[in-house]
C-alpha cells in the first residue's frame, strides 16, 4: 500500500515538475527574444523579418536582401529611388528618399533639409524629425520580434509546448466530463441507468431519434418562443425559456454521452455481477474508462500536432466519434424522456405479460397455481 | 493517478501556457498634416485600455499601441486618396488577453488632429476607455460599444458643428460629460442591455433632438435647469418618471418649456428599458 501511495507521489511531483518545465522555458525563450539584437545576419535578418510581414502594415518592408548593414547617410541635395532599407545602424535623411525609408535596429534621423516621400518605417528603432518632413506614415515598432503565426499560434513556439496545449485541452475536457459524470452516477443514477437501457436495446433507433432531436432543436425553440409570444406574461418569459431550453437540450446531450460512456467502458472491462455497491462501484469505473476511449481520438490529435495533416485526419475521426455518441446519447435520452421512463421492448413487455401470473417451480414440483380466468375471479352475482 | 493530481496538473498546464503564447509589440504611428481637408476616422478597437485626446503638435494623428501579435495586428494607416484614417487592431483570433496584469493587457493612445474636420467613428469591444473629445473639430460621432466601459468628455466647446452623435450600446457602460460643448443637434441612442448616461452639461448652443431606443437598458440624461424638456413617449414596460411633466397632445412637457431659450426634445422608444431624468427645473 505504502509503495503504491508513494509510486503516486512521485508521478505527481514528476508531473507537476514537467508542467513547470513547460511553463519556465515558454517564459525564458519570451525573454530572449526581447532582447535586442546583438549581431544581425542576412539569415536573422529574413527570420526577424517573417514575423513583421504577417501584419498588413509590415507589408512594405523589403526582403532581407534589400538591406544594407550599418550606418547610412543620404546626403543633402541627392535623391534616392526606391525603398532604402538599413539594418543593424541608423539611416540618417539630409537628402529626399522618393520611397520608403525602413530601418532594423537603428533609427531613421530625417535631418533639416531631409524628406522622405513615402513611409519611414523603423523596427527596433525610432523615427526622429529633427526639422525633415515625412509625406506617408511614420511607425516605429518595438518588443517581442518572434514570428507569429496566421492562425494566432506562434511557429516559433515549441512543438512540445503547442502539443502540451492540445493534449490540456484535451485533458480538461476529459477532466470536465468525468466531473460531470460523477454528479450524474451520484444523484441521477436511475436516469443514467435508463438511458443506457435504451441505448443497449436499440442503437440505431437511438441515433435516428438523435438526429430527428437535432433536426428539431432549433423549430421547436422558435415554436416556444412564437407560443410565449401571444401573451405579455409569456413575452417576459422568453429569455428565461430560451436559456432553460438551452440547458435542457445540454443535460441530454450530456446524460447521453454519459451513457454511451459507460456502456464503451463496460465492453471493455465486462460486466461484473456483485453486490449493489461493487455493482455502483463497477459502473462508475465502466463509464470513466469509457470516456477515456471516447477521449482517445482526441488525445491522439493532440499527440500529432507535428504533422499537420496526419492531425487533421485523426481529429476528424475524433469529431465523427463523438458526434455519433452524442447523437445516439441525445436520441436514448429523449425516447428515455431524460431516463425517466425504462425502455421496454414489446418482447420484454410480453414476456413480462404471460409470466406475472406464474410461480416459480421448483425441479421437485409442488402445486401448481391455478390461472386467474375472468369466470373465477368474477364476483359471485 | 488520483483524481486530485490529474486536476491538479490539467490546472497547472492551463494557467502555465499561456503566458508563453502572447507576443507584446508597441508600435508608435504618427503622420504630419499637410492641409486641413476634412478626413473620417475610424477607431476599431478590440480589448484593452483606449485613450482619445487632441494632439498637440501639428500631427495629423499620433498613436501608440500595445498590442498582442498572436491574436492582433495593428492598424494605424491614412489613405490619402479617400482621406481615411484607421486606427486600432484587427482580432486573427477570438482568443483575447483577459488583462488580469497590467503586462498582460492592449492599450491604445490616439491623438487626433485638433484643426481638422472630422467625422469619428469607434467601435469598441470589450475596451475600457476614456474620450477627451472636447478641442477636436468633430462634424459626426458615432460611437459603437459591445462591452466596453467608456466615458467621453467634452470638456472644451467642439470647434465644429457636430450634426450627429450616434450611440449604440450593447452591454457596456458609457457616461458622456459636458455633452452641451459638442454642439451637437441630433443624438441618436440605441441601447441594449447596457446603461447610457448623457450629461448635457457645459453650453447649450442650439436645441437638441434626442431619439433614445431602450430594449433592457437605461439611459440617464441630465440637463440643465434652463433647459425646457419635451419627451415623446412609446414605451411598453418601460418609461420615464413624469413627476414635473405636463401631458399635452403630442408628449409630455416640462415646467419651464415656454420661457426656455434652448429645448432638449426626447423621442423615447423604450419597451423594459427606463429613462431618467436628472437636473430638471420642478
Amino acid at each position: 500500500m505504502r509503495t503504491l501511495q508513494a509510486r503516486a507521489a512521485m508521478f505527481n511531483m514528476v508531473g507537476m515538475a514537467l508542467i513547470a518545465a513547460i511553463g519556465l522555458v515558454s517564459r525564458a525563450s519570451a525573454l530572449v527574444a526581447q532582447q535586442r539584437p546583438a549581431h544581425i545576419t542576412v539569415d536573422s535578418l529574413s527570420k526577424a523579418l517573417a514575423g513583421l510581414h504577417e501584419s498588413s502594415d509590415s507589408a512594405s518592408i523589403p526582403a532581407a536582401s534589400a538591406f544594407a548593414f550599418g550606418d547610412s547617410t543620404v546626403a543633402a541635395g541627392r535623391h534616392a529611388s526606391g525603398t532604402v532599407a538599413i539594418a543593424d545602424g541608423a539611416l540618417h535623411v539630409r537628402g529626399t528618399i522618393d520611397g520608403d525609408a525602413v530601418t532594423y535596429n537603428g533609427d531613421i534621423i530625417v535631418h533639416q533639409g531631409g524628406a522622405i516621400r513615402g513611409n519611414a518605417f523603423a523596427v527596433l528603432g525610432k523615427v526622429v524629425l529633427d526639422g525633415g518632413t515625412v509625406a506617408g506614415d511614420s511607425r516605429a515598432i518595438a518588443g517581442d520580434m518572434r514570428r507569429v503565426g496566421a492562425g494566432g499560434a506562434a511557429p516559433n513556439q515549441s512543438r512540445a509546448s503547442i502539443m502540451a496545449h492540445a493534449l490540456a485541452l484535451s485533458a480538461g475536457w476529459l477532466a470536465v466530463l468525468v466531473i460531470v459524470g460523477i454528479g450524474v452516477h451520484i444523484f441521477a443514477s436511475r436516469n443514467l441507468d435508463a438511458v443506457s437501457d435504451a441505448l443497449e436495446r436499440g442503437f440505431g433507433r437511438s441515433f435516428l431519434a438523435g438526429i430527428a432531436t437535432q433536426l428539431a432543436l432549433a423549430p421547436a425553440l422558435a415554436l416556444l418562443c412564437v407560443g410565449l409570444a401571444l401573451t405579455i406574461i409569456g413575452a417576459l418569459l422568453i429569455p428565461f425559456a430560451v436559456v432553460a431550453y438551452i440547458l435542457a437540450a445540454a443535460g441530454l446531450v450530456t446524460l447521453g454521452l454519459l451513457a454511451i460512456a459507460r456502456i464503451a467502458g463496460r465492453s471493455v472491462l465486462g460486466d461484473i455481477d456483485t453486490s449493489d455497491g461493487a455493482r455502483r462501484a463497477a459502473a462508475l469505473r465502466s463509464m470513466v474508462y469509457g470516456l477515456l476511449l471516447l477521449m482517445l481520438p482526441w488525445f491522439i490529435a493532440a499527440g500529432l500536432t507535428w504533422s499537420p495533416s496526419l492531425e487533421l485526419i485523426v481529429r476528424m475521426v475524433a469529431v465523427s466519434i463523438t458526434w455519433v455518441a452524442a447523437t445516439a446519447g441525445l436520441g436514448a435520452a429523449v425516447v428515455s424522456r431524460g431516463g425517466v421512463r425504462r425502455a421496454t421492448t414489446p418482447r420484454a413487455q410480453s414476456s413480462l405479460n404471460t409470466a406475472s401470473w406464474a410461480t416459480p417451480t421448483p425441479v421437485a414440483g409442488v402445486t401448481a397455481a391455478r390461472r386467474p380466468t375472468p369466470y373465477t375471479t368474477a364476483a359471485p352475482k | 493517478m488520483s483524481a486530485r493530481a490529474f486536476v491538479s496538473i490539467a490546472a497547472l498546464v492551463a494557467t502555465a501556457l499561456p503566458a508563453g503564447a502572447q507576443t507584446w509589440r508597441t508600435i508608435d504611428a504618427s503622420r504630419q498634416a499637410r492641409d486641413t481637408g476634412a478626413i473620417a476616422t475610424h477607431i476599431d478597437y478590440a480589448a484593452g485600455k483606449l485613450d482619445v485626446r487632441p494632439a498637440t503638435g501639428p500631427a495629423l494623428y499620433h498613436a501608440t499601441l500595445r498590442y498582442d501579435a498572436d491574436q492582433t495586428d495593428p492598424v494605424t494607416r491614412f489613405d490619402s486618396a479617400s482621406r481615411v484614417l484607421s486606427l486600432g487592431v484587427h482580432l486573427r483570433s477570438m482568443h483575447i488577453s483577459s488583462g488580469n496584469h497590467e503586462n498582460d493587457a492592449g492599450s491604445m493612445l490616439a491623438e487626433l488632429n485638433s484643426a481638422v474636420p472630422m467625422d469619428l467613428s469607434l467601435d469598441l469591444g470589450a475596451v475600457e476607455a476614456d474620450l477627451q473629445l472636447g478641442g477636436l473639430r468633430l462634424t459626426d460621432l458615432s460611437l459603437r460599444s459591445g462591452a466596453a466601459d467608456v466615458t467621453a468628455h467634452f470638456n472644451q466647446p467642439n470647434h465644429g458643428t457636430l450634426r450627429t452623435m450616434t450611440l449604440q450600446v450593447g452591454a457596456a457602460q458609457v457616461k458622456l460629460m459636458d455633452v452641451a460643448n459638442a454642439g451637437v443637434s441630433r443624438i441618436v441612442a440605441e441601447v441594449g442591455a447596457g446603461s447610457l448616461s448623457i450629461d448635457l452639461g457645459g453650453t447649450l448652443a442650439r436645441d437638441v433632438d434626442i431619439t433614445a431606443t431602450l430594449a433592457m437598458g437605461g439611459l440617464t440624461l441630465n440637463v440643465s435647469p434652463d433647459e425646457g424638456v419635451f419627451v415623446d413617449e412609446r414605451s411598453f414596460l418601460g418609461g420615464f418618471e413624469k413627476n414635473g411633466f405636463t401631458k399635452k397632445a403630442d408628449g409630455w412637457y416640462s415646467a419651464n418649456y415656454d420661457a426656455a431659450t434652448h429645448h432638449v426634445r426626447v423621442h423615447l422608444h423604450a419597451f423594459v428599458g427606463g429613462m431618467t431624468l436628472t437636473g430638471l427645473q420642478k
